[in-house]
């Protein structure tokens, strides 16, 4: 489990900027199902710098990951090969569009039909940002990884943090009025429900296969058994995540909402790091090739 | 095209590493990189018999490996650069050091452990197969400096010529050959298991990081 440490970077990244990428879905529910005066409107493109941020500090600690992040511009010479060239692509696009609405919203002059539109084209983007993200570790040396539970577990780790990212959003927006909104509210719920059941679905599949495999360094067995506390902390941080979001949408009070909806966010950031260490720790090879080194 | 290849020959390595630091000595390599690695690799049990005695199958080996320049290179499939790419003339698996974002795909690609990223030099470093003493008529280092002429290097056709008895590369702890097929002969060991029915373990990880 520790040689995982060295993957740490891109394990933030595979957090943060998915998590932060999530929120957008909530947030397009948000502007096509309710009506909202232009104050309120505001303060929630204001706040939206919490998910813009969470996507750059994610891409920010993949560029320390890479020995020569001045020759970056060069990956993409491996488009429709090179599955990390395919997620650096679908990456850029996502955060174009994501920079584009937001700079655009700030500015005022965003008309509402407009961003109905757009912010459906961030949210979907987003979401197929976090697959080919998933897909990057899709590589048939690597029979552990080389599964479709790789790609929807990041799926489920946009939904469930991004849920809680956008609840904080509109906390510290002053809308807890709009949380209540029963749309919302039904909407919040199920993306949480349904990100917690692929994200640790995911994961527990994916554990579940490598324990059957080995090869001549590693058990799978074994590390799985090496990563398991650190799997069982990262789903109690993901349940936590749940539990904080639905009293901040169903019971939680002006004053306390800021404190929940918080609570969740950095709860999922934590869990979800827990869970995409424990990812790392299971790479398992045909051959020989050894994490960390 | 001309392909380049290694060979191997199991019955005559005692595992002495002479190849390994030969190379590190030509490259001047950090103690944390080594473009040839010799793994050790060992298992066995005791069984009962129906005398009561207990017999032992233990058994160990060593293999010598480095970069195989193979025909379907797991590295080259990864890289999102096209940094790692296999040279046209002699089928060698070269990195283009200006290319390279030091992303380390390729590391965790590659089922032989070959490919490393030096953060200092901000790439990937591998066996080049000695590129340039090979284009000056030599042999690789390794393949000169090993005391039991257990290594040899030279064109497909020339390995297969050379050493009749030995097969592409598909002994333990060595991955299946279908997945990248490697350019390595090998004279298997008369203990050496067969990469699909493989029971033992590498037993120097640590030498080999
Ligand atoms: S041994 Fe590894 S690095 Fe060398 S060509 Fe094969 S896959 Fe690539
Ligand atoms: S580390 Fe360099 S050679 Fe290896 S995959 Fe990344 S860009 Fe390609």
């Amino acid at each position: 489990m520790a040689a995982a440490f060295a993957d740490l970077p891109l394990a933030l990244f595979s957090t943060l900027a998915p998590m932060g990428a999530g929120a957008f879905l909530i947030l397009a529910i948000l502007f096509s199902t309710t009506k909202l005066e232009d104050d309120g409107v505001a303060a929630i493109d204001k706040c939206t710098v919490i998910p813009v941020a969470l996507v750059i500090v994610g891409f920010i600690a993949a560029f320390f990951h890479l020995a020569s992040p001045f020759h970056a511009f060069a990956a993409f010479t491996g488009l429709g090969t090179s599955p990390l060239s395919n997620e650096v692509l679908m990456g850029c696009v996502f955060v174009a569009s994501m920079l584009v609405y937001w700079i655009w919203a700030m500015s005022g002059k965003m008309t509402l039909g407009v961003r109905k539109g757009l912010i459906w084209v961030v949210a979907v983007l987003g979401l197929a940002f976090a697959w080919f993200t998933g897909m990057a570790y899709m590589i048939d040396t690597i029979p552990s990884w080389n599964t479709l539970a790789g790609p929807v577990q990041i799926v489920g780790f946009a939904l469930v943090g991004g849920a809680a990212a956008a609840v904080l959003v509109l906390a510290l927006a002053k809308r807890a009025d709009v949380l209540k909104n029963a749309t919302l509210k039904t909407a919040v719920l199920a993306v949480l429900a349904v990100g917690i059941v692929l994200g640790v679905g995911g994961l527990i599949a994916q554990a579940a296969t490598t324990s059957a495999m080995g090869n001549a360094v590693f058990a799978g067995a074994d590390l799985v058994s090496g990563a398991m506390m650190v799997i069982v902390c990262g789903i109690i941080c993901l349940v936590g995540t749940g539990v904080c979001d639905v009293f901040a949408v169903r019971g939680a009070g002006a004053g306390t909402l800021v404190g929940v909806s918080f609570g969740a966010a950095v709860l999922a950031i934590v869990g979800i790091l827990l869970l995409r260490l424990a990812f790392y720790a299971m790479q398992l090879s045909v051959g020989l090739s050894i994490m960390g080194a | 095209m001309t392909q380049y290849a290694f060979y191997f020959n199991g019955k005559r390595c005692t595992g002495c590493k002479t190849c390994e630091l030969a190379c590190k000595d030509r490259y001047d390599l950090t103690p944390e990189i080594s473009y040839r690695k010799v793994f050790e690799y060992g298992g066995g049990d005791w069984t009962k018999d129906a005398d009561g005695f207990y017999v032992p199958d233990v058994f160990t080996y060593y293999v010598s490996v480095a970069c195989n320049h193979c025909d379907d290179p797991a590295c080259t499939k990864v890289c999102p650069t096209g940094a790692m790419h296999k040279d046209a003339d002699g089928g060698l698996v070269l990195v283009d050091a200006d290319r390279c974002i030091g992303c380390g795909y390729c590391h965790m690609a590659c089922p032989y452990n070959a490919p490393k990223v030096d953060r200092e030099k901000g790439h990937t470093v591998k066996c080049d197969g000695c590129a340039e003493r090979v284009a000056a008529g030599q042999k690789p280092i390794c393949v000169e400096a090993c005391p039991l002429r257990a290594l040899d290097f030279g064109t497909k056709e020339e390995m297969e010529q050379a050493h009749g008895d030995s097969q592409v590369a598909d002994i333990a702890p060595l991955p299946q050959k279908e997945y990248t097929h490697p350019n390595l002969y090998v004279d298997p060991c008369k203990h050496a298991q067969m990469a699909n029915e493989a029971t033992g373990k590498v037993a120097n990880i640590l030498e080999v990081m």
